[in-house]
């Protein structure tokens, strides 16, 4: 019925909705009495159901209707509803429940949601206002007491029922029981409580306390009718001790409604600071404005989505013509043909512009994937029982769709493994005199080439006793050596593939399995994992990836008669190589730089193209040039090439191959001439020296 | 004679389930099944036809529900006494169904005792 593209809309469209959504209700949480989200919740979820009803989802439509009436009940008569726990939980299962239906959607599957899931919102809806006449068990005022307890035609019973352990419908089963004592009487209170009596949530029995003018007899004869009950039992109950029960329900009536108003800042596990609120609302009323633009009806078309198979077909077709850009260049400096030289030289501004904007399309705010996260860190704060201020920084920052997609995971485990493992509990935090709030930061921002993404918590820091403890034990280095090793060699440790296998499970309070996973991720994207931590004061991990990894600028060179390619960003400097300068200390291969000594690497021996002994290295003139790479401060290597060729644009095609699983590729190109070039991934190399140099022995 | 026998209307759209609920009212001694109804429709018409002292009534049927008749019967006769027949983790429409008027529910699968009971106890 509804065309596939328009499919495609809808599922975007609803998802956008059902995202903006979560944040309200993450607003409503914070601040339940705070009027605007509410406004906005009754807003998208009346949006939600013209979506789903014009995709041909009726019964979704309806549900969000559900939504939309019961939200604007709360708007116009603020007193009628209190926003409990219970209702914010609902409101986030609606979300998933109308994200199960997009999910199908996308397949073209046409499933809608189940009749029963609808009626049995209604119902829940309906009993969460208390104006409405749903609810058997009555909360009797005190101004009434006396009227009740003089009416001598009164009799105030408590009865006792159990039901068959074979019912299973117990909220229905509920319902009969209570809608045939309600024709002859009026029930005031229920044990185990009103609430969960109404919903149905007992396990096999319940009391309830009664109010009738019938005998006890004719309340068994009422009962009789009604199947599924295994036993009862009638007490009657005289005045005085109903009087002061009636009393006593009274004071937990008043509790329960309580409980329901939102003076929940005690129990809160975010904090409710003025400031903090404003601040967070700051950037989300930027989100919010852009939305409103959106959905306003009718208004110029200032953008448009665009599909992302569309824009990654754009992106490989611009590649190509970068190449053959490449080469009629090389041709034209060969023939020397001024005029044609010309014409291209003025298509280098062109290209370049066309290159950023494209770069441009493929950029998305990390806002769209981190904000998701709230709500992350929401709901694995209540698991654990901990109290966590989460902050985004940098949101704004714009990063490739890709990549992002890719950080996903990473993050995802980084920011679990910091509510899990590294803040402590409020009492333990409390007990070491930190705030019992612990803060967990997202930061993203942009440096040279690369975005960082720092991932920040103030608990309890890596047990770095414990790493040291790990490698004695696997025999890595005795105990003396351990300690002279530094935080930056333990935490390469920590990364290595290798380290989760040799600990087993359960290593450094839980944080281990599954970094070296993140490590790797971050590695195929050609970026890197650093960590920085002190006890007891908290740990920051940081992600480095690239901005784009599309086109570089690389440095060709030759080694034993290949063509490999460095990206720039990573190289220091490029120089002559000379014999003398290179030494071999403990079997690893060092240049003397600058008075420095720097790691270094025999390329043409490192892929083994001609087996080489160390003896005929030192007699090897065939290498001429030595380019020193630069991972970060602590960490360089000379990569020791034959022949230097040109720095030119490539176009990175991401390496996976079936036939090696060689690390030290990033990827490879085409050049101009349609050779085929392999990039070198310096910094996996460069790390890679430094574990073997430490594992040396 | 058959002066406690409760006059029971079966409505259920397949025949099967009809059948089976014939069998087991007919064989106790407190009810026979005067008509079946495979539709909501159907139903109404023979209620107020026939003016039964139990309906048993199926929640999922074309055309018009269980709940749907339900509620149309109670208009017709609010001492109307219907016993919904549902399947396992139809909780909602049995709630629905009770809401506009339905006396009790039993499960499917039933037990001939289950039946027994409800003439017992329910029909009128």
């Amino acid at each position: 019925m509804i065309s596939q593209d328009d499919m495609k809309l809808f599922v975007s469209e609803t998802e956008e909705l059902i995202l903006k959504t979560e944040g309200e209700i993450l607003k409503i949480e914070q601040n339940p009495k705070a009027l605007k989200p509410i406004q906005n919740l009754f807003y998208t979820f009346h949006t939600l159901k013209g979506l789903t009803a014009m995709a041909g989802f009726n019964n979704a439509s309806k549900f969000c209707h559900y939504f939309e009436a019961f939200l604007q009940n709360i708007k116009d008569n603020q007193d009628s509803v209190h926003m409990s726990d219970v209702i914010i939980n609902m409101l986030f299962e609606s979300l998933e429940v109308l994200r199960s239906v997009l999910k199908n959607a996308r397949t073209g599957d046409m499933t809608d949601i189940d009749q029963s899931l609808l009626l049995d919102l209604r119902d829940s809806l309906d009993s969460f206002d208390s104006s409405s006449d749903m609810s058997f068990i009555k909360h009797i005022q005190p101004d009434k007491f006396s009227d009740i307890l003089n009416d001598k035609s009164n009799n105030f019973y408590k009865v006792y029922i159990r039901l068959q352990s074979t019912c299973v419908f117990k909220k229905v089963r509920l319902f009969i029981i209570f809608r045939a004592l309600t024709e002859k009487g009026q029930i005031c209170w229920g044990v185990p409580d009103p609430e969960s009596l109404e919903r149905g949530d007992i396990i096999n029995d319940f009391e309830i306390y009664y109010i009738s003018h019938s005998k006890n007899d004719e309340i068994v004869k009422n009962l009789n009718e009604i199947l599924e009950i295994e036993n009862k039992v009638i007490k009657k109950l005289d005045n005085k001790e109903f009087e002061g029960l009636l009393n006593e329900f009274d004071l937990k009536w008043t509790r329960i409604l309580e409980r329901e108003t939102p003076k929940r800042s005690k129990e809160l596990y975010h904090v409710e600071s003025e400031e903090e609120e404003e601040f967070i609302d700051g950037e989300n009323e930027t989100i919010s404005h852009v939305f409103e633009d959106y959905s306003d009806e009718g208004t110029k078309i200032s953008s448009v989505k665009v599909d992302v198979d569309i824009l990654e077909k754009l992106m490989n077709h611009f590649g190509e013509i970068v190449i053959l850009k490449n080469q009629l260049t090389r041709i034209l400096k060969e023939r020397q043909d001024r005029v044609l030289g010309t014409v291209v030289n003025n298509m280098e501004k062109p290209f370049l512009d066309i290159q950023e904007l494209i770069f441009g399309l493929k950029l998305v705010r990390v806002e769209t994937t981190f904000v998701k996260y709230k709500r992350l860190i929401r709901d694995v704060a209540k698991e654990t029982g901990k109290k966590i201020r989460f902050v985004l920084e940098g949101i704004n920052v714009e990063i490739d769709r890709k990549i992002l997609e890719e950080l996903n995971s990473p993050l995802v485990h980084l920011l679990r493994n910091a509510v899990y493992h590294g803040i402590e509990s409020p009492k333990l935090r409390m007990k070491k005199t930190k705030n019992q709030i612990g803060l967990l930061r997202l930061k993203t921002y942009r440096s040279a080439g690369s975005i960082y993404v720092e991932v920040t918590d103030d608990g309890q820091g890596i047990d770095y006793d414990s790493v040291k403890d790990i490698l004695v034990n696997k025999g890595l280095f005795s105990k003396e050596e351990v300690e002279q090793l530094n935080t930056n060699v333990l935490n390469q440790y920590i990364l290595q593939p290798g380290f989760t296998t040799l600990s087993g499970a359960n290593m450094i309070s839980g944080r281990g399995i599954g970094l070296a996973i993140v490590a790797d991720k971050i590695r195929d994207l050609g970026g890197s994992l650093r960590i920085h931590s002190e006890k007891d004061v908290g740990t920051t991990f940081t992600l480095i990836v690239p901005f784009s990894r599309a086109i570089l600028k690389a440095q060709l060179f030759n080694v034993a008669g290949e063509l490999f390619a460095i990206p720039i960003e990573y190289i220091e400097t490029i120089f002559q190589f000379k014999q003398e300068k290179a030494e071999y200390i403990d079997d690893t291969l060092y240049y003397k730089h600058n008075s420095n000594l720097i790691p270094a690497i025999q390329l043409e021996r490192h892929f083994q193209f001609n087996a080489i002994s160390n003896e005929d290295l030192r007699l090897h003139s065939k290498s001429q040039v030595a380019i020193l790479c630069k991972k970060d401060d602590m960490n360089s290597a000379i990569f020791i090439v034959d022949d230097l060729m040109q720095q030119t644009d490539i176009v990175v095609k991401p390496f996976k191959s079936n036939y090696s699983d060689s690390r030290d590729i990033l990827g490879s190109t085409i050049l101009d001439d349609g050779s085929v070039c392999l990039i070198l991934d310096v910094l996996t190399i460069i790390t890679q020296m430094k574990f073997e140099q430490l594992n040396f022995k | 004679m058959t002066k406690n026998k409760k006059k029971v209307l079966v409505v259920d759209d397949a025949q099967f389930t009809r059948n089976m609920l014939k069998n087991i009212i007919n064989k106790t001694d407190f009810g026979e099944v005067i008509a079946e109804a495979k539709n909501g429709v159907e139903a109404v018409e023979l209620y107020q036809k026939l003016k039964p002292d139990l309906v048993t009534m199926d929640l999922v049927m074309p055309e018009q529900g269980g709940i749907e008749t339900t509620e149309k019967l109670i208009n017709i006769d609010p001492n109307a006494i219907i016993v919904i027949v549902s399947a396992l983790g139809q909780e909602a429409l049995v709630l629905e169904a009770a809401k506009k008027g339905a006396k009790d529910f039993i499960q499917k699968p039933f037990k001939p005792a289950q039946i027994e009971e409800v003439l017992e106890r329910i029909a009128g």
